[in-house]
């Protein structure tokens, strides 16, 4: 029954996914057993995607599936903390409005076991160092587009210093208009222009 | 510093027909957003001022010691004098309006058309289908509208004769974009990937119910500005989005019909190409030899390019948005070194920014690449 699931995911097959899951909460089955099997879907997607077999398209199409499947799951969850392996908090910082990008990578890292706080887009850099703060991720990750965004993150990266939080997270930038001189010029960890590499990163973050 | 012989027109028109040159020419893809920022402009000002906007452009030219050509002459739009067609129906965000003073103008990502407009564009046509929906996709009334569209071309026509008094080639007369293109950018790149496969057929009877208020708009707006290309913008058909098959079905065909149907009335081609199209290089082949400019954002591997598009096609790209806002002048100027040491070898090649010059830039760096383009000379 997993494998189906996870064969239909891989197939951007709507009504097979979106109804196997209604029937197997129906049937009363755990919604955490059906998260597992959406989540080993996306894990096949993520490595078709990393031997050039799927392209970003195929990416946004299960993604938007799984994010779909999520969304009749999440509120059979009852209080059940979801199983996670880490806590991100990414956001498009002050200055672009950009969030194609980062509302791909949210959904493969939550598919991948990640809790992910979503900033949204023209995030202050104020908001990151609250969210650091409140969240205590063990990620924190900017998305951009334009270079615009290139201070805000710098003076993000700033404040997270000045207060003393910056040896507790990994930090990560992604988006078309990154690069590894970005990085260098915010002080981040890693730099990525691609959703499944980001979550590679991130994974290997937590490994360190 | 090498020898100059040609003219930057001649020198502009030589890189685009892949003829010899005597040195590769300069033509960055220049909006208001740079030099405004050069001029101590906020974009607002430099926006609803047409004269403050366009003359900072003319200052940077003049900060720098001039270039050789312009891709596109200004930001004035070159409508045909009734309809554009090249718009898409999504919304942009404007400083003052929507965005900060001094915050250059974005995209906004929503569904302005829905999969119910479909029908109405299989019927009715491109302009046809605009026509229909002017008031939900227009707020002004019609006769603001013409008048905003005289005013457009008027400008335009006036940026293009100021650059020819100074000798300085305009690449394009006219701007389009591509069915995918429109309809991503209109639909959103979520629900137009889902069009894609769902409704394959459905999406395919749309795009070609486009194709020719698209064309024939482009040829007359090129025509009535008196600059013989069409600035044709492809951002999201490339494979960094979507695998060859579905290229070959809904990009690739309408691309080569625009272009073969542009070369057959005597205007280049300039293909903007943001995002990565490595993998769709080889089909360039296909297309006019000679009538066609390459324009990279530096996403795309442009020495792959040279490679597969040598004595084809002229290449224009692509120094990296990132390396000008935060390099230093010698890095972009080993970058545009290199630039020219392998796409400007045997010409066909013109030295441009990465997609629009970026508002970080800063000057020194683009001061950086002007100059090693008109100091270096290997070949």
């Amino acid at each position: 029954m997993g494998k189906s699931l996870a064969e239909a995911l891989v197939k951007f097959d709507e009504d097979a996914v979106l109804g196997e899951v209604t029937k197997r909460l129906d049937d009363g089955e755990s919604p955490m057993q059906i998260i597992r099997d959406l989540q080993n879907g996306m894990g096949l997607i993520g490595e078709h995607f990393n031997t050039g077999e799927f392209f970003l398209s195929e990416l946004l199409m299960s993604a938007d599936l799984f994010a779909r499947a999520m969304e009749i799951l999440e509120p059979r969850l009852e209080g059940t903390a979801m199983d996670t392996i880490g806590r991100i908090v990414i956001g498009t910082p002050k200055g672009d409005l950009h969030d194609i990008g980062k509302n791909i990578f949210c959904t493969v890292a939550k598919a991948a076991g990640f809790e992910v706080h979503d900033l949204g887009v023209d995030v202050p850099v104020k908001r990151f160092v609250e969210a650091v703060e409140e969240v205590k991720p063990q990620i924190l990750a900017f998305s951009a587009l334009l270079t615009t965004a290139f201070n805000s993150m710098k003076g993000a990266m700033d404040l997270v210093t000045e207060k003393g939080l910056r040896d507790s997270v990994k930090v990560i930038v992604g988006g078309g208009v990154v690069t590894e001189t970005v990085m260098n010029f915010i002080g981040a960890d890693g730099y990525t222009t691609d959703a499944m590499d980001g979550l590679r990163q991130c994974q290997e973050f937590l490994k360190l | 510093m090498p020898k100059e012989t040609m003219t930057a027109m001649e020198r502009m028109e030589a890189a685009v027909k892949l003829e010899p040159v005597d040195r590769i020419p300069c033509a960055p893809l220049m909006d208001i957003f740079f030099p405004a920022r050069f001029k101590g402009y906020t974009i607002l000002e430099a926006l609803r001022d047409w004269k403050k906007g366009f003359y900072s452009i003319v200052d940077v030219f003049d900060e720098v010691g001039g270039w050789d050509g312009m891709i596109l002459p200004g930001y004035s739009v070159a409508t045909t004098p009734h309809v554009y067609s090249g718009v898409s129906p999504g919304k942009n965000l404007f400083p003052g309006l929507d965005l900060g003073q001094d915050e250059p103008t974005q995209f906004e990502e929503k569904e302005a058309l829905t999969r119910d407009d479909y029908d109405d564009i299989i019927n009715l046509g491109w302009n046809g289908f605009r026509l229909k929906n002017k008031d939900r996709f227009n707020p002004m009334d019609e006769d603001r509208i013409v008048k905003w569209t005289e005013r457009q071309i008027g400008r335009y026509k006036t940026e293009i004769e100021f650059w020819k008094e100074r000798g300085v080639r305009s690449l394009c007369g006219a701007m389009t974009r591509s069915p995918l293109m429109i309809l991503s950018t209109s639909r959103s790149l979520m629900e137009i990937t889902k069009d894609i496969y769902r409704i394959p057929d459905k999406l395919e009877a749309v795009m070609e119910a486009m194709m020719d208020d698209l064309i024939s708009d482009s040829i007359e707006a090129a025509k009535f500005t008196g600059e013989p290309g069409v600035f044709l913008v492809m951002e999201r058909g490339g494979g960094f989005y979507y695998p060859l098959k579905i290229y070959e079905r809904f990009e690739y065909p309408h691309m080569k019909r625009m272009v073969e149907a542009f070369a057959a009335e005597g205007l280049i081609t300039v293909m903007h190409l943001d995002q990565d199209y490595t993998l769709n290089l080889p089909y360039f082949l296909d297309l006019p030899p000679k009538m066609v400019v390459a324009e990279l954002d530096s996403t795309t591997d442009i020495f792959k390019a040279k490679e597969i598009l040598n004595g084809h096609m002229c290449i224009a790209g692509d120094v990296p948005a990132a390396l000008a806002s935060l390099g230093t002048p010698e890095e972009v100027e080993e970058y545009c070194k290199k630039l020219i040491d392998v796409v400007g070898k045997d010409g066909g090649f013109i030295m441009s920014t990465g997609c629009t010059c970026p508002v970080e830039c800063k000057m020194d760096n683009f001061r950086a690449m002007v100059e090693a383009t008109k100091n270096y000379w290997p070949h």
